[in-house]
């Protein structure tokens, strides 16, 4: 079955980022903002793991991640989307808090949204070292209704994000999509530095979801994150690679993805020393 | 792509609840106010007890008038103690001598004397089980005591978020002098609407979770109300029982004169209605029947453990501001014995100023 944005989702994706980029003034000639799309997608996005907070010869930082909205989001909407609509076919019946880690402009939080009904109210936590790419996605979030109830927050790492010191049971979403292909990154420290914040949360069912490209390169980091997030308790319920089908100009096509689903069910056992 | 539903996920975690625990297994439980741990600890004593053939099941607690509660929730097979009665007739039956006692104070148990004495003895455990509730509150000794040479297998039910005396015993020490498991935590409230649990949570410091109200809401905003007298404060509570009858609480600072005085009045405004007042020194909890309709005038230390559909906390200025953590928790456990309506009643006087801001605020502590 073609997995296809919701309504709301691809106009706001028309509004916000297509026809900004079309309608800029220096998209001329076939040109994105003035570059070939070629080199949009490899130089200027480099893949999704460009330094965006830096300009790009005449591109600024705000340039750079809409080329990256432009380029690459629909592909992860529509992933991410997918997973969720498989995840969720009921919504969860507590208001989850969905941690976006790598959130670029708002991905993970615009594709649970699409899935989670009609005004879906869930505590949103968009992480994101760029801060071209945070102000991007809360630009995106604040233009759609479908996100009013929902509560949002951005931080540049994980260390920065700032919660209420009530602990509490509510089920968290953890979307750790496009991340572990970052060559300097520590899966261990990562992850260790995500228990800290679930620990901030208090006790409630933690759910990791993993989607990346199946190139091998995307997913350097993947193994040794799982083998973390299992030692912490996580049991590994997906991990494979598969693909989903997509609708494009050229037609209908298959789209490869690498995924997996790590769940922590909530913790009962209170762990004393002694 | 191929991705188990969320409530499939969900089902994985098949969690042990405290009635299906093996029976012959010792377990530690902890859990908020209105999780249940009073009903789960008789349940669990009466499943025992009718597991061992009809053999009579201990059932160890704090204060008194919870050791009545347990009393009149008990179908049988349960055997609800004091922990000072229990030790005190259990340590003779077992050594034929009287508990020894500081000399001032006979509740003050010299513990490590009496470990001495029933291990030079050989005393062995001898029942088949032992369910405590309040555990906090109980000596870290009585624990030693329990499973050394009373029983090998243990049910305790604890919340150190609600210890009153700055000397509770921690859940570690539990767990290491009853030799337990890790306490497995419940995390539901059932008692408390939405809008008590709100306000107990302000006052909540402590290590396990807010819990999830599984309550809907009743439209009832506890309130903050003002009495000029304690003749306006009798009127008050008896036109709200008439208005709304079910279990009244009245806590008050002391009992004695307040709590003596207003129990007077309320007998005289609701000569039809049930009104008792609990003395700890008068021991007169048989007489109180608390889970009938009607007033119950009691002090802090006794409203542990209890519930009532409406509570009033009488005498709030000498509850608040919290000054330590030990006051914190006193009002964060009095405040959640609400089930329906909470009532803060305080006066003549104005609260201090640091009294009303260590309060909720108006949107969830309304103020009449």
């Amino acid at each position: 079955m073609t997995i296809e944005l919701p309504k709301w989702l691809d106009d706001l994706r028309q509004e916000e980022v297509v026809q900004r980029v079309l309608d800029d003034s220096r998209s001329v000639c076939g040109t994105v903002l003035g570059v070939s799309f070629d080199v949009a997608r490899n130089e200027v996005v480099g893949g999704g793991q460009a330094s965006f907070d830096e300009p790009w010869r005449d591109l600024t930082p705000s340039d750079r991640v809409l080329l990256y909205a432009y380029c690459l989001q629909k592909g992860h909407l529509e992933e991410l989307t997918a997973a969720f609509g498989m995840l969720f076919p009921n919504p969860p019946v507590d208001t989850p808090i969905v941690v976006d880690l790598g959130c670029g402009p708002c991905t993970g939080g615009l594709a649970i949204a699409g899935v989670l009904g009609d005004q879906p109210c869930f505590e949103y936590i968009g992480v994101d070292r760029s801060r071209a790419m945070r102000k991007l996605g809360e630009r995106m979030a604040a233009a759609t209704t479908q996100m009013d109830e929902v509560r949002r927050q951005w931080a540049e790492d994980i260390d920065s994000v700032s919660w209420q010191p009530t602990l509490g049971w509510r089920p968290v979403i953890v979307i750790v999509s496009y991340l572990l292909a970052s060559p300097t990154l520590d899966a261990a420290n990562l992850v260790g530095q995500l228990e800290l914040l679930l620990s901030k949360f208090g006790r409630g069912p933690v759910t990791v979801l993993y989607t990346n490209s199946p190139q091998t390169h995307a997913n350097r980091s993947f193994s040794a994150f799982s083998a973390v997030l299992q030692h912490a308790g996580f049991g590994l319920y997906a991990d494979d690679t598969g693909e989903i089908e997509i609708e494009r100009m050229s037609g209908v096509r298959m789209r490869a993805l690498q995924y997996a689903l790590f769940y922590r069910p909530l913790r009962r056992t209170l762990e004393l020393g002694g | 792509m191929r991705l188990p539903t969320y409530e499939e996920l969900a089902n994985v975690e098949e969690q042990l609840e405290v009635l299906e625990y093996p029976l012959d297994e010792s377990l530690f439980v902890v859990g908020p106010p209105g999780s249940g741990k009073t009903v789960l600890a008789v349940q669990r004593a009466e499943t025992v007890s009718r597991w061992e053939t009809g053999k009579s099941v201990p059932i160890v607690t704090y204060n008194r008038l919870l050791r009545r509660l347990m009393q009149l929730l008990n179908n049988g097979g349960v055997y609800p103690r004091t922990m000072h009665t229990f030790v005190w007739e259990e340590y003779r039956r077992r050594t034929k001598h009287p508990v020894p006692t500081e000399r001032e104070d006979s509740y003050a148990y010299l513990w490590p004397e009496m470990l001495g004495r029933l291990r030079r003895a050989r005393v062995v455990p001898d029942r088949p089980h032992l369910v405590v509730d309040e555990g906090q509150d109980l000596p870290e000794g009585f624990f030693v005591y329990a499973s050394r040479h009373v029983s090998r297998t243990l049910t305790v039910f604890a919340d150190e978020d609600q210890a009153l005396s700055r000397q509770c015993t921690t859940l570690e020490q539990i767990k290491r002098a009853a030799n337990l498991d890790n306490p497995i935590i419940l995390r539901r409230n059932h008692r408390n609407t939405p809008e008590i649990a709100a306000v107990a949570e302000h006052f909540h410091s402590g290590r396990l979770p807010a819990a999830d109200v599984t309550r809907e809401s009743n439209g009832e905003l506890p309130r903050l109300i003002r009495s000029r007298n304690i003749d306006d404060t009798a009127v008050l509570i008896s036109n709200w029982r008439q208005t709304m009858g079910g279990a009244v609480g009245i806590v008050v600072h002391r009992t004695q004169p307040t709590g003596v005085e207003l129990h007077q009045k309320l007998r005289e405004l609701l000569p039809r209605s049930r009104v008792n007042i609990y003395q700890h020194d008068e021991r007169n909890e048989n007489s109180t029947n608390i889970l009938e309709d009607g007033v119950t005038v009691l002090n802090k230390m006794s409203v542990k453990g209890q519930e009532f559909d409406s509570l009033f906390i009488l005498e709030l200025e000498r509850f608040v501001p919290c000054e330590n953590q030990a006051e914190r928790r006193a009002m964060y456990m009095m405040c959640s014995r609400a089930r329906d309506n909470l009532l803060l009643v305080y006066g003549p006087g104005h609260l201090s100023k640091k009294a009303a801001n260590a309060l909720p605020g108006p949107q969830i502590l309304e103020r009449q």
